[in-house]
């Protein structure tokens, strides 16, 4: 079985096509910056895209990615990824930093399709993403400050 | 000690505070199940760091100095907040320091505010703990860089300054850097007593310094314990029976065990797994897995056993506990009015966003672990009883931890990593499911508690007398520290005996051995003991007709620090000009153990059917806050955690098992709930204090004094959500 993640073909040997993706791009493709939380979309620490869309890879199956194209948070860019990433890092965001990857690509996929998010934008986009720590406050700045950033 | 005891006029005698306590237990008793590794280079610490000089820190020539940080960072910050007092002692310049964890388990690693002989990250302790020893430390290299410095130049040592990573010669601007003293240096003697900078020396105390840690969270690369692996590992996972203790009597694995990748199938003490080459694998032949439990009395628990059990304990006599003072009896005759009330809290679990692992390697006596871990010692413990090893040869491997909040002293986990590994025959990391995880926890107490509160003719308490009944951390978790304490336990802790300076004061504790694993959980049991207290008051004042801050003000009038706390969150909070159809509520907490006064308002809005939180505003004086910015996120998060805590979370029993198995039933504060925060730290004096979960404690009474203003309904079971209000 092939993937594609991150712009790189891998040939998966041995696996069965109902594995979710996360575990696939864990422990095959040996990436860990996708984290495991619920492994039933109700997290969204495991988000990823496929093909530029959020997804939760916990419930997303490899014989549903088929040939989709897979990033995650090692690879994520551009210029809504870079100011995303900047932004959290001028707000200090993450406390434990567990849930931050999942946070970081439902980020990014929000200001990718609104480049200007109101409050409630934000709270709807990100409410599928738990954060135990309660950065919840500093996420929504971070995304502010990238949104303006972008805006600029 | 500073002078947090004496806000009342009252002073608390030494040994009934838990600061007071704990300290000067020692670190050198012995404990047999965990005890230190006799040579400090083995147990995880490796071996010839280069540049290392002392248990503190060490030096490379490229000038980077590394903070050797033996606590663990659950995301509390205490990994950039060491490292800054190792740099400030020491005169480093800031972009030249590092840090890297270990888990050695040294003896300069036990903090002396906490259990004897363990390596533990506990209690909010790591900078109040280590604050000392990390400066002895740092003060002796530097001293060692001078004398070094001071030959090469030709110079005498009280000539030359440091700072900036550099040992300057004042009168001729000559200077060494760290990198070309510090293979000299280390050949210096040791100073016994080095010189500790005055506090104006300090110039990194102090300052809002960005987090180290923040670039690796943002780009993937931190690891926690799940990424961690050994090499040529197999994958576990396992289920546990449905009450806590229940073991497993047969199991058929007829057509699990041909699945592809299947490895083994075997019982753990409390459940079964499976072992195969992919973790995928191994969750779908467990699927098919059917084993059965023998019977066991904690498969009848139920939340109204629970309950049952509670209310029984509360007719019970208990224990008097610390803080207990004067004539409550007499004095609730004298009272112009006596109130009574109940109160209670349910199990909760911590459910941090990575759920439990443990990876383990056993071959022959020698033991390797890697998970997150908050205590080396616990899981190296926990690993060589179950294989009945010394402790000494187990290696624990542990980075950043995806949370704690209480819950990172492995036990099971651990046990079933090392028994699966053992019988594997190869390295196995078990990845307990976000359903076990949530079911087979540490959980926090449930609680009851029932008090009466006696008011003068002034308005004021005269008499308090609290009773409660509740599972004992000590007791369920370090069960060897409680055999000592005992009937000590950190329920009985600022039950009573606080800060208001009511006269007349009772408390008692009652154990009650409830049928769920206990362990410690973030704000532990100042969070009950606060509810009660500050409900109270706060329905004192309303009868009294007195605006809930300003009785507050009157009782804590001889503490200007208290004071300052209170008045400074009602400027920022507006306190009495809230927005029509708003509604706040206040609580306070004083801590000596934390060093801290925090006064928490919670402002909401609408009506008990459709209640908003609008807004949380904390103002904190835990003494020295090292790095305010790191101190303001710690009780702005702390805040938000116990918002989460008493707004919808409860884990009820039925059938002995947990009925809450995911984040769909238990259910933690998501984004579109969350209020605005603001905190503002008061920095206070050279001592520092506690931030990590202060914040925590007094939220949930804050808000529950906000609804009875908002609705009238006085609610006092946790969690507010289902008890009277629904949120929105």
């Amino acid at each position: 079985m092939k993937l594609m993640v991150n712009g790189q073909e891998r040939v998966l040997e041995g696996v069965d096509s109902d594995m979710p993706l996360l575990w696939a791009i864990r422990d095959l493709v040996g990436l860990k910056g996708t984290k495991f939380g619920c492994g039933k979309a109700l997290c969204g620490a495991c988000t990823v895209h496929l093909d530029g869309q959020p997804v939760r890879s916990c419930q997303t199956f490899l014989a549903d990615v088929g040939d989709g194209k897979v990033t995650t948070i090692e690879a994520i860019s551009g210029p809504v990824a870079e100011a995303v990433k900047s932004a959290w890092i001028k707000n200090n965001v993450p406390q434990c930093g567990y849930c931050q990857s999942g946070q970081i690509m439902s980020a990014v996929a929000l200001l990718e399709s609104n480049p200007k998010p109101s409050r409630d934008d934000v709270n709807s986009a990100m409410s599928g993403n738990i954060c135990r720590c309660g950065t919840y406050p500093r996420i929504r700045a971070a995304i502010a400050d990238a949104s303006k950033h972008l805006g600029q | 000690m500073n002078t947090v005891e004496t806000s009342s006029g009252r002073e608390i005698v030494g040994g009934t505070s838990r600061r007071g306590f704990l300290e000067g237990i020692g670190t050198t008793a012995f404990l047999l199940a965990f005890q230190l590794p006799v040579s400090p280079g083995r147990a995880g610490e490796p071996s010839g760091v280069s540049g290392q000089f002392n248990a503190f820190l060490a030096i490379g020539e490229d000038d980077v100095v590394t903070a050797i940080i033996a606590q663990t960072e659950g995301g509390q910050g205490n990994s950039t907040g060491m490292t800054q007092v190792i740099a400030a002692e020491l005169g480093a310049a800031w972009p030249r320091m590092r840090y890297r964890f270990t888990t050695g388990r040294r003896p300069e690693y036990i903090n002396p505010m906490l259990y004897e002989g363990l390596v533990l990250t506990a209690g909010s302790s790591s900078i109040p703990g280590f604050y000392g020893a990390m400066r002895r430390a740092a003060a002796a290299t530097r001293e060692m860089l001078v004398a070094a410095a001071a030959k090469q130049l030709g110079v005498s040592p009280g000539d030359l300054s440091v700072s900036e990573s550099k040992v300057t010669h004042s009168h001729s601007g000559r200077y060494l850097t760290f990198g070309q003293l510090a293979a000299a240096a280390a050949k210096e003697p040791v100073p016994a007593e080095p010189r500790l900078r005055a506090r104006k020396e300090l110039l990194l105390i102090g300052q809002p310094l960005d987090r180290l840690d923040v670039p690796p969270k943002v780009d993937g690369s931190a690891r926690f314990g799940l990424d961690l692996e050994a090499p040529d590992m197999l994958y576990a996972a396992v289920r546990h029976g449905p009450a806590y203790g229940s073991t497993v009597a047969a199991i058929d694995d007829a057509k699990a065990k041909s699945m592809p990748g299947v490895r083994l199938i075997m019982a753990v003490p409390q459940g079964v797994a499976v072992v195969a080459d992919q973790y995928w694998q191994a969750v779908k032949a467990l699927a098919e897995v059917r084993e059965t439990y023998a019977s066991h009395p904690n498969d009848n628990a139920s939340s109204t056993t629970v309950e049952v059990a509670l209310r029984r304990g509360l007719e019970q006599p208990g224990h008097p506990t610390m803080g207990s003072h004067g004539d409550v009896a007499t004095a609730m005759k004298s009272a112009v009015k006596v109130l009574e009330a109940e109160f209670s809290m349910p199990f909760l679990s911590h459910a941090c966003m990575e759920p439990v692992s443990c990876t383990a390697r056993v071959s022959g006596d020698q033991v390797e672990l890697w998970l997150s871990t908050k205590s080396p010692s616990l899981d190296a413990g926990h690993a060589a009883r179950a294989l009945g090893i010394d402790p000494s040869t187990v290696v624990v491997h542990n980075e950043y931890q995806g949370g704690d909040f209480g819950r990172r002293s492995g036990m099971e986990h651990t046990t079933e990593a090392v028994l699966l590994a053992k019988a594997a025959g190869r390295p196995v990391k078990v990845v307990w499911t976000r359903e076990e995880d949530l079911r087979v926890d540490q959980h926090r107490t449930a609680f009851l508690g029932r008090v009466r509160m006696g008011l003068g003719a002034d308005g004021t308490p005269v008499a308090y007398e609290a009773k409660i009944a509740c599972d004992g951390l000590w007791q369920r978790l370090f069960p060897w520290f409680y055999a000592k304490k005992k009937p000590v336990d950190l329920p009985m802790f600022n039950l009573v005996g606080g800060s208001y300076g009511i006269p007349n004061e009772a408390g008692t504790y009652v154990n009650v051995p409830l049928p769920v694993r206990i362990g410690a959980f973030r704000g532990n049991n100042d969070t009950h003991n606060g509810f009660m207290l500050e409900t109270m008051i706060d329905e004192a004042a309303h009868i009294a007709g007195a605006d809930p801050l300003a009785y507050r003000r009157r009782l804590l009038s001889k503490d200007a620090r208290s004071i300052a706390v209170l008045d400074r969150a009602a400027a920022i909070a507006g306190w009495g000009k809230a927005a029509p159809g708003h509604h706040q509520g206040i609580a306070y907490l004083q801590s000596e153990f934390y060093r801290c006064r925090l006064a928490v308002i919670a402002e909401v809005s609408g009506t008990a059917d459709a209640l908003r939180v609008e807004r949380l505003v904390g103002v904190c004086d835990s003494g020295l806050a090292i790095n305010p910015l790191l101190a303001e996120r710690a009780v702005e998060a702390g805040m938000i955690f116990g918002l989460s805590n008493s707004m919808s979370e409860r884990i009820s029993l039925a059938g002995g098992a947990p009925e809450q198995t995911n984040f769909d039933t238990y259910e933690i504060l998501r984004i579109d709930q969350t209020p605005d925060v603001i905190v503002e730290i008061i920095s206070v004096g050279d001592e520092p204090g506690s931030f990590g979960e202060v914040g925590t404690m007094p939220v949930g009474t804050a808000l529950g004094n906000a609804i009875f203003s908002a609705t009238g309904k006085r609610i006092r079971t946790q969690p507010f959500g289902g008890n009277g209000v629904t949120f929105v």
